[in-house]
């Protein structure tokens, strides 16, 4: 967002739109002659801005059964089993996104999930037994329960290899091992991304600092504008 | 959440948007382990927190809990989970041990205690068949539980009190 003209400081309003209050769902956003509508007050400096939601998050907060797989001597067990001690809190960030790799560094480690997609595994010893319908490896993703449980899996082998180092996970349906490893789990730690920090590269859980989040400093009180508790701006950090 | 939405923002930063023309099904998470029950022990000024490591019915056979290692023997005629964790913590601090794992069986009322963590792969890994140890016996009811000591430390109250309970949330960017 640029500052308008050659204004050292400026004021800076934000408004929202509630479309369960007021005109419903079907009139969720403003369209732009919605949002030009509303500028009705002439201010020779003034600069309009949209603003436009990016990212939609799913829950903010979900306590996972806890799921974690046990072998047991010569396979006896191998089963997902209830296990409190690799239970996590977990909130859905972002779906449809992919690490660059840049967070590489963050990566703590990655594991195959056994996902069978509807289909018999490879090593499924009997073709007339359907037994493999029911086991948890074949909750498909593609439903909210499914995803939830897969979620619960990862999360799990992420506090049971990594115990609380691990504050980000991802799971990729989209990357194939074979028949039945259809998919993949990665742990992140979180670390302070400043290449110039002596934190650098380092797996911390300390809380963030206006220096270490280094996003762009704008000369606007934002403190003084009532967001919406749910709503949050995001801006470029000076990396970009 | 250990994780603030800046940190969120900031880890998210790195991640790009998947052409709706290729497979997009990946989805990102922030995740917090769950500290689990916090058990405060006055006596010692000390909490124990611990969390249940199985489902009941996965136990160890008696000949591989005796390989493992073991902060001190099994103590029989121990009533309650509670007597038994305070039973382990009073062990790990009169031997200046760690004490990670608590096995509780309420129906021969016996309690044991051991400074390694059998969560470990090692303990179920098909690779390491000496140390394997977890089988799927029916009949029992035996209690495992992963445990951390944390000497002179009061329980986390504030674990509850920072929870949100929005359910959607969204990240709006200036365009």
């Amino acid at each position: 967002m640029r500052r308008p003209g050659y204004y050292e400081t400026c004021g800076c309003h934000c408004f929202t739109e509630d479309e369960a209050v007021n005109e419903g769902a079907g009139y969720k956003s403003f369209s732009e002659i919605e949002v030009r509508a509303r500028a009705t007050q002439v201010v020779h400096s003034a600069v309009l801005y949209a603003a436009h939601a990016t990212l939609q998050r799913g829950y903010a907060y979900r306590e996972g059964q806890g799921h974690a797989w046990v072998t047991g001597p010569n396979g006896a067990v191998s089963r997902f089993v209830e296990s409190h001690a690799a239970k996590a809190s977990v909130a859905h960030l972002v779906s449809g996104y992919r690490d660059t790799g840049a967070r590489s560094s963050m990566m703590l480690g990655a594991t195959p999930l056994y996902y069978f997609r509807g289909e018999a595994p490879m090593w499924w010893p009997s073709a007339s037994d359907t037994s493999w319908t029911t086991y948890p490896n074949n909750t498909s993703p593609h439903t909210h329960v499914g995803l939830a449980f897969w979620a619960d899996v990862c999360a799990s082998w992420c506090v049971r290899r990594f115990d609380d180092e691990s504050e980000f996970f991802d799971i990729d349906f989209t990357v194939g091992y074979g028949t039945a490893n259809w998919g993949r789990c990665s742990c992140y730690a979180y670390q302070d991304t400043d290449s110039t920090s002596s934190h650098a590269n380092k797996n911390s859980h300390a809380a963030p600092d206006d220096i270490r989040v280094r996003f762009r400093t704008f000369e606007c009180t934002f403190a003084t504008v009532p967001f919406h508790p749910c709503t949050f701006l995001f801006f470029r950090p000076w990396s970009f | 959440m250990h994780i603030s939405v800046f940190q969120a923002m900031e880890f998210l930063n790195e991640f790009y948007k998947i052409p709706a023309n290729q497979p997009n099904d990946t989805h990102v998470y922030a995740m917090k382990k769950d500290v689990g029950n916090g058990l405060w022990i006055p006596r010692l000024q000390s909490t124990l927190y611990y969390s249940k490591l199985w489902q009941t019915e996965i136990d160890a056979p008696q000949g591989s809990m005796d390989n493992a290692p073991a902060l001190a023997g099994k103590a029989h005629g121990v009533s309650s989970l509670k007597a038994c964790l305070e039973r382990c913590a009073d062990d790990a601090v009169s031997a200046v041990r760690a004490l990670r794992t608590v096995r509780f069986d309420p129906t021969d009322e016996s309690c044991r205690c051991f400074d390694d963590s059998l969560f470990q792969w090692k303990f179920d890994s098909v690779n390491d068949t000496d140390n394997q140890l977890w089988t799927r016996d029916g009949d029992s009811t035996a209690e495992w539980y992963e445990v951390k000591f944390c000497e002179f430390v009061r329980p986390d109250t504030v674990r509850i009190a920072t929870r949100t309970s929005h359910t959607h949330t969204l990240l709006w960017a200036v365009l």
